[in-house]
């Protein structure tokens, strides 16, 4: 039973991780290039403009929940079981939500990249 | 906070463990006279024209690098200060805001990537810190890296190789940064 907890808690940091990611990306896409963006309208204007964004906030919002999420998988479950899991799959999951919900063309150099991080990360922090 | 005793002893060794790799940074930037005169320049220079992101450019070399040695010894001073409070538990609330200072740092930086970049293109590409951390382990504090953790850096490092080798963005639009960034990186194999 602590096994399914354990897994619960990686299931529950890779879906509000990549949920946060996600949407900071996206909020970012609507920004756009923000060195291009500073040249036209100073720095203060910059991070104004950013800090307006509502998808940021509730991508920081994601991440903040994505850290308890880590601390509750750490009371269910071992950290050399917990965190080498929750940190590769939060890769693989990032790869399909990107190319689902901010449409990114994830060619077969992306997939494979995001195969061998998750693959290097999971034998690096095992 | 209420702990049982072993999550204490846990919490005071990982405590102990940082506040001495802290010490061991700040020494070997303030003691040996290699880093503050001319190798934190060099560093930096090599940095902004390289690896920066375009945001951070005109802070480091309009501010930081005039005043290389300064900040050189200022970061050194910093770490020394952040390790022996951490070794004693002293000012650990000042330390905690150079924390959120630092937190402030990696946020910006990386939100400023994925202004220009996909996240497919910057998650592996941030990856690459666990192979750092490795590396620092083993060359720094001269830790065992077993062949498995060996094999888990060449994993990390040839597929940070895989998405540095393609586009950074799925947007045919390209803006001034994003060249910028294309032509002092040299993506291209």
């Amino acid at each position: 039973m602590t096994h399914f907890y354990a897994w619960l808690g990686v299931f529950l940091i890779v879906v509000t991780s990549t949920t946060g990611d996600c949407l900071l990306a996206r909020a970012m896409k609507q920004v756009g290039d923000l060195g291009a963006l500073r040249k036209q309208r100073g720095i203060a204007q910059t991070i104004l403009r950013v800090l307006r964004t509502p998808s940021l906030m509730l991508g920081i919002a994601f991440m903040a929940l994505s850290f308890f999420s880590l601390l509750f998988a750490l009371s269910w479950g071992d950290v050399s079981m917990v965190g080498p899991a929750s940190a590769s799959l939060t890769f693989v999951a990032n790869a399909f939500a990107a190319k689902l919900f901010l449409h990114e063309r994830v060619d077969r150099r992306r997939w494979t990249a995001a195969v061998f991080v998750a693959a290097g990360v999971f034998l690096l922090a095992g | 906070m209420a702990t049982t005793p072993s999550a204490a002893k846990t919490i005071a060794s990982v405590r102990v463990a940082t506040s001495i790799f802290f010490l061991l940074f700040g020494e070997y930037k303030l003691v040996g006279p290699g880093f503050a005169h001319g190798g934190f320049q060099g560093y930096l220079h090599e940095y902004i024209t390289i690896s920066a992101v375009t945001y951070y450019r005109p802070v480091l070399s309009g501010l930081i690098l005039p005043h290389a040695v300064f900040f050189a010894y200022l970061v050194g001073v910093i770490e020394i200060f952040v390790g022996v409070s951490l070794l004693l538990g002293l000012w650990v609330r000042l330390s905690s805001v150079l924390g959120i200072f630092f937190l402030l740092a990696f946020m910006s930086a990386y939100l400023s990537a994925l202004s220009w970049a996909d996240l497919t293109y910057v998650l592996p590409a941030t990856a690459f810190g666990y192979v750092f951390i490795a590396l620092i382990a083993r060359f720094l504090l001269h830790e065992h890296i077993s062949p498995v953790r060996w094999l888990g850096i060449v994993l990390i490092t040839a597929g940070v190789g895989f998405v540095a080798g393609g586009p950074e963005s799925s947007s045919t639009k390209k803006t001034s940064g994003t060249e910028s960034a294309l032509s002092t990186t040299g993506t291209r194999p």
